[in-house]
């Protein structure tokens, strides 16, 4: 979230939650003689730091299941953190790129809350309120439905969690999608709320108060559904199918509500790179 | 007031009817379209023309927008198929180019080729992408066509400069009144269309314009209050439907001009139409009468009013309007009445479903906004794929074409190409002035289909 927002390193949130872990890039580093320090975290690549790597590293690649209904089994995290010669490496490196993690999201947290940001927000007037919006409907199809998607809409489901599902799914390895995608949906929430003071849904209020009753209504539809899921996602693909499938809808009805009507209703501009208009 | 004076203020020509009577029929209309005017308005008017051009196009470089508008996309919504951008820097160029051309109809160099090359190259750049299409470019496309005709170099010009031969004090009376006829088209097509429920009675989409200009300093908390948008609403429909009347005459004039002025700029300064605010108020001075500029020009250097232009009767009128330009005229007055007037035929106007919505002065007159996917679908298994729309078209295409049915459906059948033996799905919503979002087009058709029906879906829900 927050991809135009307070963050002085506009890549921030690719590079620590969105680009996917490299497995090989990142094994040849540890084997590698390549000191493992905080410098050397910095330096390194999206595709080996990051959530998705420290994720990797705790838990393990995903093993497809062999039929449809079967078993996904992750890596014993004890084969790589705890035995062999490059055990200790792998602990190194999983030290540091918490660290790092830690570091970079105690410095956004800073950022996002200095005062002199909240002033220059609020001075911008509608340009804060085109921020928001495009922050909500990126956020929300970045962290809900394009990863349902990933588990609905492709056909053949055996080819889609062999090729994809380990490296794409956010929290996948670690069977923490849908609890992230939860937590996620709760984040729009509040953000959209305002996260206790005042936020978009007073300025619809008084905008468009229909509007601002179906789109609190489709937020609460979308917590509904994604409620019903279990979240040992992997193991219960096949019998899940359908309270997936009604969440994508549900996900899908309030990325519809922001995409055009909140953003018709507020005049927001999408996309910051607008053309001319008559 | 005397003859000569009213002739002067109003830039009719009554002159024909002070002295001698003009014979009936079409001759007389002939003789009357080619009575003479002072040529100093329409130099004044391709100077300033030209300088706004000028700047749009240095603006259109400046901005990146070739690249956005033209080099990004992998498809574009042309208007007609065999219409393709130049490869890569011949875009630059080609813009470049306009702007060169502007610049040289502006200071009247080597006009007529200016404005010739100016004008095929404009209505060129505007006919590549239909999600780029704006009502003012297509109105500069149309002023820049016209002055092709128009001997508007023969007044202070670098054409004159270089041949003296060139200069004429006068010019041909239709000139002036072809240009007031297509801004009054504009005009009062764009009042008309303001006359709907929508505009007049929920103030939409003027209320949701105005909301978001509310942290505008001074006036921004007027601005979010409903008797504002209700207030801007009749006003703009009032503005539309009289300015171009009031301009005609020269005691209503100088108000009108000021309503224009505080109009335009007010647009200008609230809403993003870029060009549109000042190709308007440089093109309207064409309503003054056709010797203003000099008689301004006597007053800042003699201190006098009076102009050493000298009114021809149309009987000195050297060279009468031929009967094949007379109907040249003729079509293209009632092209430009009739093609506007197609949207009335439709019903909503196209607001929905944008039927007869283009090329019809339809300006600044609705709040839409569209999302669209698109889906492959296998006609055997049922197996539905989504496409990757950010693959072929950029996000401010997919924004523009989710709002338009007919682009949604161009893109289907573009994508029936690159799917061959699939079916091409669309679900798109769109809202419109404030209603609640709402299917557009028919999810469950095969829109790459050549032969399809019923498959818009008609605007439904009322507003919140």
């Amino acid at each position: 979230m927050l991809f135009y927002g307070p963050i002085e390193n506009q890549t921030f949130w690719q590079e620590n939650f969105y680009r996917r872990v490299h497995p090989q890039l990142l094994e040849y580093l540890i084997d590698s003689r390549m000191p493992i320090d905080s410098d050397a975290i910095e330096r390194a690549g999206a595709q080996v730091k990051g959530f998705a790597t420290a994720e990797y590293l705790l838990f393990g690649p995903v093993a497809p299941p062999q039929r449809p209904g079967g078993r996904v089994t992750t890596n014993s995290v004890e084969s790589w953190l705890l035995e062999g010669n490059t055990a200790a490496r792998h602990r190194q490196y999983l030290c540091e790129v918490t660290r790092n993690l830690d570091q970079q999201l105690q410095a956004a947290a800073g950022q996002a809350r200095d005062e002199k940001f909240l002033d220059d927000f609020a001075s911008k007037g509608q340009t804060s309120v085109d921020l928001l919006v495009n922050e909500l409907t990126v956020a929300l199809e970045t962290d809900l439905t394009l990863p349902l998607q990933n588990y609905v809409r492709i056909p053949n489901w055996q080819q889609r969690v062999a090729r994809d599902q380990a490296n794409e799914t956010e929290g996948d390895c670690s069977g923490t999608t849908f609890s992230e995608m939860k937590m996620s949906l709760a984040g729009l929430r509040r953000f959209y709320s305002g996260g206790g003071g005042t936020g978009l849904k007073d300025y619809l209020q008084h905008v468009n108060p229909g509007l601002a009753d179906r789109l609190e209504a489709q937020f609460q539809a979308t917590a509904t559904a994604l409620d019903a899921l279990d979240n040992s996602t992997q193991s219960k693909m096949l019998a899940q199918r359908p309270a997936l499938q009604n969440t994508l809808e549900q996900t899908h009805k309030l990325e519809i509500l922001l995409k055009t009507d909140l953003t018709s209703a507020l005049g927001v501009t999408i996309m910051f790179n607008a053309y001319d208009g008559d | 007031m005397t003859a000569t004076e009213t002739v002067e203020n109003a830039g009719t020509i009554s002159n024909c009817d002070s002295s001698e009577r003009v014979p009936v029929g079409v001759y007389g209309l002939r003789q009357r379209l080619s009575c003479p005017a002072d040529s100093s308005s329409l130099a004044v008017f391709r100077f300033l023309f030209g300088s706004v051009m000028f700047y749009a196009m240095v603006r259109f470089l400046a901005r990146g927008w070739v690249k956005i508008l033209y080099l990004d996309p992998i498809y574009h919504f042309p208007w007609a198929p065999f219409i393709r951008p130049w490869p890569g820097a011949w875009m630059y160029l080609h813009v470049a180019v306009l702007a060169v051309c502007a610049l040289c109809v502006a200071l009247g160099l080597f006009y007529r080729i200016s404005a010739t090359l100016f004008c095929v190259g404009f209505t060129y750049l505007e006919f590549l992408d239909r999600t780029a299409y704006l009502n003012h470019y297509y109105l500069a496309g149309l002023l820049s066509f016209l002055l092709i005709w128009m001997p508007a170099n023969c007044q202070w010009s670098l054409d004159v400069w270089r041949k003296p031969e060139l200069y004429r004090s006068t010019i041909p009376i239709w000139t002036v009144w072809l240009l007031r006829f297509q801004l009054m088209v504009v005009y009062v097509f764009a009042g008309l269309a303001k006359l709907n429920a929508d505009w007049l009675f929920a103030a939409e989409p003027m209320r949701i314009w105005l909301m978001a200009c509310s942290d505008l300093p001074l006036i921004g908390s007027w601005l979010a209050q409903p008797w504002a948008a209700e207030f801007s609403s009749w006003v703009g429909a009032f503005h539309d439907l009289f300015v171009p009347f009031l301009l005609l005459f020269a005691s209503t004039r100088p108000w009108a001009y000021l309503a224009a002025i505080l109009f335009h700029v007010t647009t200008a300064i609230l809403f993003p139409i870029g060009m549109f605010p000042w190709i308007m108020l440089a093109s309207t001075t064409i309503f003054f009468s056709p010797g203003w500029p000099r008689r301004l020009l006597d007053r800042f250097q003699n201190g006098k009013t009076k102009s050493d232009f000298q009114l021809h009767n149309c009987s000195e009128t050297s060279k009468i309007l031929s009967r094949s330009a007379l109907a040249s005229l003729i079509f293209y007055c009632a092209f430009q009445v009739l093609v506007p007037l197609r949207s009335w035929f439709y019903p909503q106007q196209g607001a929905w479903d944008v039927r007869g919505f283009n090329f019809a002065w339809r300006v600044m007159l609705v709040e839409k906004t569209g999302y669209a996917e698109f889906f492959a679908v296998n006609p055997a298994t049922g197996d539905r794929n989504e496409i990757p729309l950010s693959n072929y078209i950029t996000p401010r295409q997919q924004m523009m074409m989710a709002q338009d049915p007919f682009q949604i459906r161009a893109m289907a059948q573009f994508l029936g190409h690159q799917y061959p033996g699939w079916e091409i799905h669309a679900d798109a919503f769109a809202t419109l002035n404030g209603r609640p979002s709402q299917r557009i087009v028919r999810d469950d058709i095969n829109l790459a289909a050549s032969n399809v029906s019923n498959w818009i879906v008609p605007l439904a829900q009322e507003k919140d």
